[in-house]
């Protein structure tokens, strides 16, 4: 449903028996769902405290009312596999290609979950000076970042670019010419 | 007065503006949180942003007579926008109670952590909350108040050459924009099989008339006339606020937009006047014949020509219709046609009138797509032989040019993987 207003009185509607008066002891997590429905619950709700989900797996509670300090906890990153975490967006790899349900698929790409920091790294290898290989892997690549994100995952291109392909470059992309040599 | 809070969004500097152009407040004030810590991207989306404000995206070392002024938009100061930045360590050392309690403060940009925090921090500071706005800007421009569930339709939004700058740091140039009642003559226009491979459209030249001005002699073999038919038909659909042709995108650097302009080959150096052996002496010396003396180092070759064209356009003035010619020249990635949806997507479309289509078209489209409009776009092929598939192909819709006819589905997710381009039913 793709209807923030209908959203928002969705959550008012909820909540509206909440006592606004009393001390609630819930908390929201906040990293799910759009701003609208995020902000919502918060409001709405009457909470006290926050749920949100970190960088490097950290789950941080707050109750920012209060002068506590956040309570962190984190998250063992080893419950998760990533094929898992891959085919929650539709993905399948196989160690080698990594492929979705609309029939886009890669060759030859390294795919990496980082169990402690709880990030994706994909890494794409140039063989060849063929301008399209090129552009098809910086397409590829784009096309993870608006899956996989900016916070979750890391995107990384070696070997040589042609100009047309660099000219099709995501600033989320990495590129290195050679290994650890960023453009 | 109407005074905007507003988070800086440092990844992307475009639900910010967005925020800005909706509410067109007197006075905005951005918060800036952890500025010192912005990693180089971060600061250069900051440095994309104050660009935007100031209303002129040309770069400082781009020549003031090389540029078109119709490049450039309404500065904030003189659409009667104050910008006040705050430089925050975290969100509860903003001090909302010097503002007063009549604000519009709006979640849409930053982190949804920072929005909460920000939200926090504001009702412990206005416990009861009556005389402010707090509101979610949505994809569409329009503002969605959170406590109140209300939807206010956006006094302006941004414009496709603000989006892209914004997003992606670079020059848009934009083409005709498509016309509904064109569009609503020639949609349901006859069809010709008389070539095995491709469909045909028949009286090409009364469809001509239509497509373009008299002097635009289409080539019904070529592509061309393909995009003029889709800005014009895609134009008819519901849910589309606006449709272009054409959309260039242009280096914003001054070495990259003339490299691009000069290495085209059709540009003319004619029309413009550049030498045909350069505009400054060879530097590696010439021959007994008075012919250069060639170097086999071809960087050598490629920095020289290079600085030997700008050097040309630094020095020189040039005619109002040359200076067009040269930006016409100078994109690096172009779009055939892009429709604006009214909740806020983005179609980008590329029209093929062959036999057949290579998937690198795609490929590019879908990388342009991901740069200009991440998360909210929708690519396309429109073509002349595949039949129309209702479910995207590697990322892509495939459409036969006829069924551009079919209006969008209402769109109704805001995932575009969720999306059906296509009513099923309607076909």
């Amino acid at each position: 449903m793709n209807n923030p207003a209908a959203q928002v009185l969705a959550i008012r509607e909820y909540f509206s028996t909440v006592n606004r008066e009393e001390k609630s002891h819930s908390a929201v997590f906040i990293s799910a769902g759009t701003s609208t429905m995020a902000l919502s619950m918060w409001f709405h709700a009457r909470s006290n405290s926050w749920i949100s989900l970190r960088k490097g797996l950290e789950l941080i509670i707050w109750n920012p009312t209060e002068e506590t300090p956040r309570t962190t906890i984190c998250f063992d990153g080893t419950t998760l596999t990533l094929q898992q975490i891959l085919y929650s967006q539709g993905w399948i790899y196989n160690g080698k290609s990594l492929q979705n349900e609309d029939g886009i698929i890669e060759q030859d790409i390294t795919v990496d979950y980082d169990t402690n920091q709880g990030k994706l790294s994909f890494l794409k290898k140039i063989e060849s000076s063929e301008s399209s290989d090129g552009e098809r892997a910086v397409s590829f690549m784009s096309t993870l970042c608006d899956e996989f994100g900016l916070n979750g995952a890391t995107y990384e291109i070696q070997g040589v670019l042609s100009r047309r392909a660099l000219n099709l470059m995501n600033s989320a992309i990495i590129h290195t010419e050679i290994d650890g040599e960023e453009e | 007065m109407k005074k905007l809070i507003t988070i800086f969004n440092p990844n992307d500097p475009t639900p910010t503006a967005m925020s800005i152009r909706t509410h067109n407040p007197s006075e905005v004030h951005v918060l800036l949180v952890q500025h010192k810590e912005y990693s180089n991207t971060q600061k250069n989306a900051f440095s994309r942003f104050k660009s935007w404000i100031s209303g002129s995206i040309r770069p400082d070392v781009f020549p003031k007579h090389m540029w078109l002024p119709r490049m450039d938009w309404n500065s904030l100061a003189e659409m009667g926008t104050k910008v006040i930045y705050h430089h925050l360590d975290g969100i509860p050392s903003f001090d909302f109670a010097t503002l007063g309690s009549h604000l519009v403060v709006d979640f849409f940009s930053g982190s949804k952590e920072m929005s909460v925090g920000l939200m926090a921090h504001f009702l412990e500071t206005y416990p009861s909350n009556s005389k402010s706005d707090l509101v979610v800007t949505q994809l569409t421009g329009s503002f969605v108040n959170i406590v109140t569930g209300s939807i206010n339709t956006p006094n302006a939004i941004l414009s496709i050459r603000e989006r892209v700058w914004l997003s992606s740091g670079k020059i848009a140039l934009i083409g005709e924009k498509g016309s509904a009642e064109i569009g609503e003559r020639i949609k349901n226009w006859g069809l010709s099989f008389a070539k095995r491979k491709k469909v045909m459209p028949q009286n090409t030249e009364q469809l001509s008339g239509h497509l373009g001005s008299p002097e635009d002699d289409f080539d019904f073999e070529e592509g061309y006339w393909l995009e003029h038919f889709a800005v014009h038909v895609m134009a008819t659909w519901p849910d589309v606020l606006e449709t272009r042709r054409q959309l260039h995108l242009m280096p914003a650097t001054w070495s990259e937009f003339v490299a691009a302009a000069m290495s085209k080959n059709d540009f003319s150096y004619d029309a413009i006047g550049y030498p045909p052996r350069g505009y400054t002496e060879w530097p590696y010396g010439y021959d007994e014949n008075g012919d250069r003396i060639e170097v086999k180092d071809q960087q050598k070759w490629r920095d020289w020509i290079n600085e030997d064209q700008m050097l040309f356009f630094s020095k020189n003035k040039f005619s109002v219709e040359q200076l067009e010619y040269i930006w016409s020249f100078a994109f690096i990635n172009d779009v055939d046609v892009v429709a604006i949806m009214k909740n806020g997507f983005w179609i980008f479309t590329e029209c093929k009138h062959r036999g057949s289509f290579e998937h690198k078209t795609s490929q590019r489209l879908l990388a342009i797509a991901s740069s200009v409009a991440p998360r909210s776009s929708i690519c396309a092929v429109v073509q002349s032989h595949k039949h129309t598939m209702t479910h995207p192909k590697k990322g892509v819709y495939i459409i036969m040019w006829p069924d551009l006819k079919n209006p969008l589905m209402s769109i109704d997710s805001s995932n575009p993987r969720k999306i059906a381009l296509y009513n099923h039913h309607s076909k």
